[in-house]
């Protein structure tokens, strides 16, 4: 279940689950939004048929901004099969130019190892990086994505 | 965007920190039992990671410098984010912004923060009139009859 958002305009902090309904009905509230919500959905059934279990989506999109410019996700690498993955979401040039222009928003490894960063992308996503201060995000079980 | 001195100095703290995590990863030995490709996507997605900051901190200090004089507006939709620009542009803070037109610093925090979403049309063309924002141009395409 998503929260509602606080008195940010964020969500508040934590990785919050959420079916693919409820993602439709609670982030696609404008026909810009649904637009963003269907290139994210085809970024993630290409990393589903990868292998890849799990999404979240950040950024601008999952807050109470009503034209969000485009959307963050970040994809668990977990048991993914990174030769079947679709190479444009492997390519992240010119601040994800190309992944930008085929879906309309950008998808990132969740992990990078725990002793390089301190903190994986999954964690950085949780902070809010204009303040430092934690924020939620919304998790997708891709393996029950279509059923 | 960044749009004030405290989220440069936030980021410029990320870009370091994400700097140094690329270089001792960097160096790291490879994992035997991750996929082969792993290391270069991991490698690849934070070199683009800290492109993009380092971005984001140029436009800030290019526009702060008052080296741009014109900014270029496309649709309606950028308007609101030009406004920033020109504030940042011209020196002003978020307070000074906000004294001018008699609110508390908060509210032009959340006004830029959304983009102007929240704020009415006479308030963008207040804070474009005290910004010295003008247009100079609108170009009709696709709305005229043949």
């Amino acid at each position: 279940m998503l929260p509602p958002f606080d008195s940010r305009g964020l969500l508040p902090p934590g990785v919050h689950w959420a079916s693919w309904t409820e993602i439709e009905v609670r982030l696609g509230t404008t026909s810009h939004r649904r637009r963003l919500l269907a290139g994210f959905l085809a970024g993630v059934i290409h990393l589903r048929s990868a292998g890849c279990k799990v999404a979240y989506l950040d950024g601008s999109f999952v807050t109470r901004k009503r034209r969000p410019g485009d959307f963050d996700a970040c994809w668990d690498v977990d048991g993914v099969d990174l030769d079947q993955v679709h190479p444009v979401l492997l390519e992240f040039a010119g601040r994800r130019a190309t992944q930008k222009e085929l879906f309309g928003g950008e998808f990132l490894p969740a992990q990078v190892p725990d002793s390089a960063i301190g903190k994986t992308f999954l964690a950085l996503f949780q902070i809010d990086r204009k303040t430092g201060a934690a924020k939620g995000i919304v998790a997708l079980n891709l393996e029950t994505l279509l059923t | 965007m960044i749009k004030n001195e405290r989220q440069y100095r936030i980021t410029q703290s990320w870009v370091e920190k994400c700097r140094t995590a690329l270089e001792e990863f960097e160096k790291s030995p490879q994992s035997s039992s991750a996929h082969p490709k792993l290391r270069k996507v991991q490698i690849d997605a934070m070199h683009s990671q800290i492109e993009d900051l380092e971005a984001q901190l140029k436009e800030y200090h290019t526009l702060r410098s008052g080296q741009r004089k014109v900014l270029h507006v496309e649709t309606f939709h950028d308007l609101p984010r030009t406004l920033i620009q020109a504030r940042i542009a011209s020196g002003m803070t978020q307070e000074e912004l906000a004294n001018r037109l008699g609110l508390k610093e908060q509210q032009i925090q959340k006004y830029e923060a959304n983009d102007y979403s929240m704020a009415s049309f006479a308030r963008v063309a207040e804070v474009a009139e005290i910004l010295g924002v003008h247009v100079r141009e609108a170009v009709l395409s696709g709305v005229l009859p043949k």
